[in-house]
């Protein structure tokens, strides 16, 4: 009876299991394969050459180059975004009517807007000639002249930076929010008359308890991070020179406009094992926390 | 019995409806079903996008044995849907393509030869067309593989003769030294010198290339083996850049601003002078600007004498939009009669200004529309003197061209960053160009 039952949920679950195998195993089979191969697509012939992708790629200077700014790009989005989601978070949980509630739904849109317009909005704000953000600043007198905000090697890519944490802030108050709810009130009632006050409050309860809300945003807003393209390709494209380069634009030129089919598969699975890296060490830390707390 | 007569009802009705469906689907295997033609177009200005739906719909009304289904892309979407259909065997029968990708497309072994296969056809079109433009665009090992309309040529240069004669400035730059003394006298009266197109927009690279050909300089030597993008002309026309940057005669933002930006702050009369090709009042009319309103064209200044290896270039020549066949089709016989129908001389006149304005065309039959002659006063001027396409060669198609684009960007961007000389820029984009270079030389 119980084989049966066994057998039959595994043929229920067989077809889901395909699907999955066919459109998230498979391509990634199919990038490591490649990786082994020096495919170009204008080349017919190609064969098999071990890790000779892999030694080529890291002598890069271009891969390299693109490689940190990842890191930076990452680290820097993440951070950023779940800091002041966080923050809104907590402003926007402190009470429960028509005005939080509107709040709310306006922190949502940076979250909601397509990466397209995102990057199209932002490109046009920090225009040198004719983007609102230079005008604003030198009507406050707190510029001179206009800021080449895109075309500057050390402004661009603190300036896509912002924009990817203004665009993953609010799910960062999202998770902070509801959390934030989820803590009974008797224990700040009980704060309180102990005498702490709001930030001693935020210091030894409102943290501690929001630790796995935060780690668990943290992991995801690092993952849509790292996947994502749209921002910097929309808006300097690497540029200037790779100041602003990344593994996505940089894996999306290789395999689309130049044909590179190894070298593209070969950076995607170094991303790939970049990301598992982070994503394992968390998780790891994250269970080691949760252990020694239960 | 009723339930006899209830089975024999239902008998009756469901081989009834078994015989009508077996019927229809017999009647529609036999009967005869036009050829389905697929056409991908990428890009192109209003006026094309209007025109091309137009063009097929004729097609098929005249060939009512052909159907010709056309799809428009965007023109940054190229690569990735040849690429994609190349990947999932699914291309399409027919593209238009710019001709630089004719390299990239006969080394994936996607392309027809019209030479080849299609002779009778090919000498057919030969008539039509310019003889310079006709034996060198859209070739590769001597073979045809794109058929189009027009040609970009370039380098040229827009400037508002109303506005440099009324800061004092006569006639138009012919030299370098000259081109920097304009752009000085057009800042010191509030306006940006020259509109610098240096993003990492091809055809900004392109704009670069047309200049440095156009003083002498190649991207491979005569062999092909060899990238000569650290040559003299390569460097003076950096060296432009440069001087342009230092003295603030361009607009700040230049790395981002592309093409169409740059010609935006022309048109806008915000600067004195503007870099690009032909297409410049193609563009500034689909950016709006009156119909009647036409930006002067000329070619852009020479440093004076020629630095380069080789002989200076009049124009280089770009097909924009190229008709090709994918060798994958299984329909090539239909296929070709629409390429015959794109390279017939009534499509062909289209090109001439009407509707089509701002592009430099391809076939004898545009240059005598009337239009022409109205909107691109410039280009017409010199076709009738005979001297359009004196010395002007096929811009460069070869393997590896669009990475060597990029790596050119980064050298241009150094530069302007200020993080390098242009010899040493160019020094170092040249060793890695070379290694792009030799993957495909091997």
């Amino acid at each position: 009876m119980l084989k049966n039952q066994r057998i039959l949920g595994y043929s229920l679950i067989a077809p889901a299991m395909v699907v999955i195998g066919l459109f998230v195993f498979y391509p990634i089979f199919e990038a490591i394969r490649l990786s082994f191969y020096n495919r170009i697509l204008t080349i017919p012939e190609f064969s098999f050459v071990g890790f000779e992708t892999y030694e080529k790629l890291i002598a890069n200077e271009i891969f390299r180059r693109a490689f940190r700014n990842t890191v930076i790009w990452v680290v820097g989005s993440t951070v950023l975004g779940m800091f002041f989601g966080g923050i809104i978070g907590i402003i926007i949980a402190q009470g429960e009517n028509r005005i939080t509630r509107f709040i709310s739904l306006l922190v949502l849109i940076p979250f909601v807007m397509p990466d397209v317009v995102v990057a199209a909005t932002w490109a046009w704000i920090y225009d040198t000639n004719i983007g609102i953000l230079n005008s604003m600043l030198n009507q406050m007198g707190l510029i001179k002249e206009n800021v080449d905000w895109l075309g500057s090697a050390k402004l661009a890519l603190p300036a896509v930076i912002f924009v990817m944490a203004w665009r993953i802030a609010p799910l960062g108050a999202l998770l902070v929010q509801s959390s934030y709810k989820g803590i009974p009130l008797e224990i700040f009632e009980a704060a309180e008359i102990d005498g702490a006050n709001f930030f001693a409050q935020l210091k030894y309860i409102v943290l501690p308890l929001l630790k796995y809300a935060i780690i668990i945003g943290i992991l995801l807003t690092m993952m849509w991070v790292m996947q994502n393209l749209a921002i910097v390709r929309l808006m300097t494209d690497g540029g200037p020179g790779r100041t602003t380069e990344i593994l996505s634009t940089y894996v999306y030129k290789q395999n689309f406009q130049y044909f590179k089919e190894s070298e593209a598969s070969a950076a995607s699975v170094i991303y790939f094992g970049f990301l598992i890296v982070i994503s394992l060490s968390y998780l790891i830390i994250f269970r080691r926390v949760w252990v020694k707390e239960t | 019995m009723k339930n006899r007569m209830f089975k024999v009802t239902m008998f009756i009705l469901a081989s009834w409806m078994i015989i009508m469906t077996a019927g229809a689907v017999f009647a529609e295997k036999t009967a005869e079903k036009p050829v389905e033609v697929v056409f991908w177009y990428f890009g192109g200005l209003d006026t094309e996008l209007r025109l091309f739906p137009k063009m097929i719909e004729e097609f098929n009304r005249q060939n009512p044995g052909i159907v010709v289904k056309g799809t428009h892309f965007p023109w940054d979407a190229r690569d990735e849907k040849i690429m994609t259909g190349f990947r999932q065997k699914n291309l399409p029968d027919l593209i238009t393509r710019d001709s630089m990708a004719v390299a990239d497309l006969v080394g994936m072994e996607i392309l027809v030869a019209f030479d080849v296969e299609f002779p009778d056809y090919y000498n057919s079109w030969e008539p039509r067309f310019i003889p310079e433009i006709w034996n060198q665009v859209s070739r590769l090992d001597g073979h045809k593989y794109g058929i189009g309309p027009y040609c970009s040529v370039g380098p040229m240069m827009i400037f508002d003769p109303e506005l440099l004669e009324s800061l004092g400035l006569e006639g138009v730059p012919e030299t370098f030294e000259e081109f920097l003394d304009f752009a000085r006298v057009v800042k010191q009266n509030g306006y940006i010198g020259v509109s610098l197109p240096a993003s990492k927009a091809t055809n900004d690279m392109m704009i670069f290339m047309d200049i440095a050909y156009a003083n002498g300089g190649r991207w491979l030597s005569p062999d092909g083996k060899k990238v000569m993008v650290n040559g003299p002309a390569w460097v003076e026309t950096l060296k432009l850049y440069d001087q342009l940057n230092k003295e603030g005669l361009i607009q700040r933002g230049a790395m981002q601003t592309d093409y169409v930006d740059a010609l935006k702050l022309t048109v806008q009369g915000k600067a004195g002078l503007g870099m690009g090709k032909d297409w410049i009042n193609a563009i500034v009319y689909d950016l709006g600007a009156p119909a009647e309103k036409i930006f002067n064209l000329t070619r852009f200044p020479r440093k004076k004498p020629s630095p380069g290896e080789y002989p200076p270039v009049g124009l280089t020549l770009e097909g924009g939009s190229d008709m090709m066949m994918m060798s994958t089709s299984k329909v090539k016989d239909a296929a070709i009669k629409f390429v015959d129908h794109y390279a017939s001389e009534e499509v062909l006149r289209n090109w001439g200004g009407d509707p089509v304005r701002g592009r430099t065309p391809a076939s004898f039959v545009a240059y005598d529309n009337p239009a022409f002659k109205k909107y691109n006063p410039f280009l017409y001027q010199q076709f009738k003197a005979e001297t359009l396409f004196e010395d002007a060669i096929e811009a460069p198609n070869f393997r590896g061209l669009a990475e060597m684009y990029h790596i050119l960007a980064d050298a241009i961007h150094e530069v302007l960053l200020r993080n390098t000389t242009p010899q040493q820029a160019l020094n170092k984009a040249q060793k890695q160009c070379q290694e792009v270079l030799d993957r495909y030389i091997q």
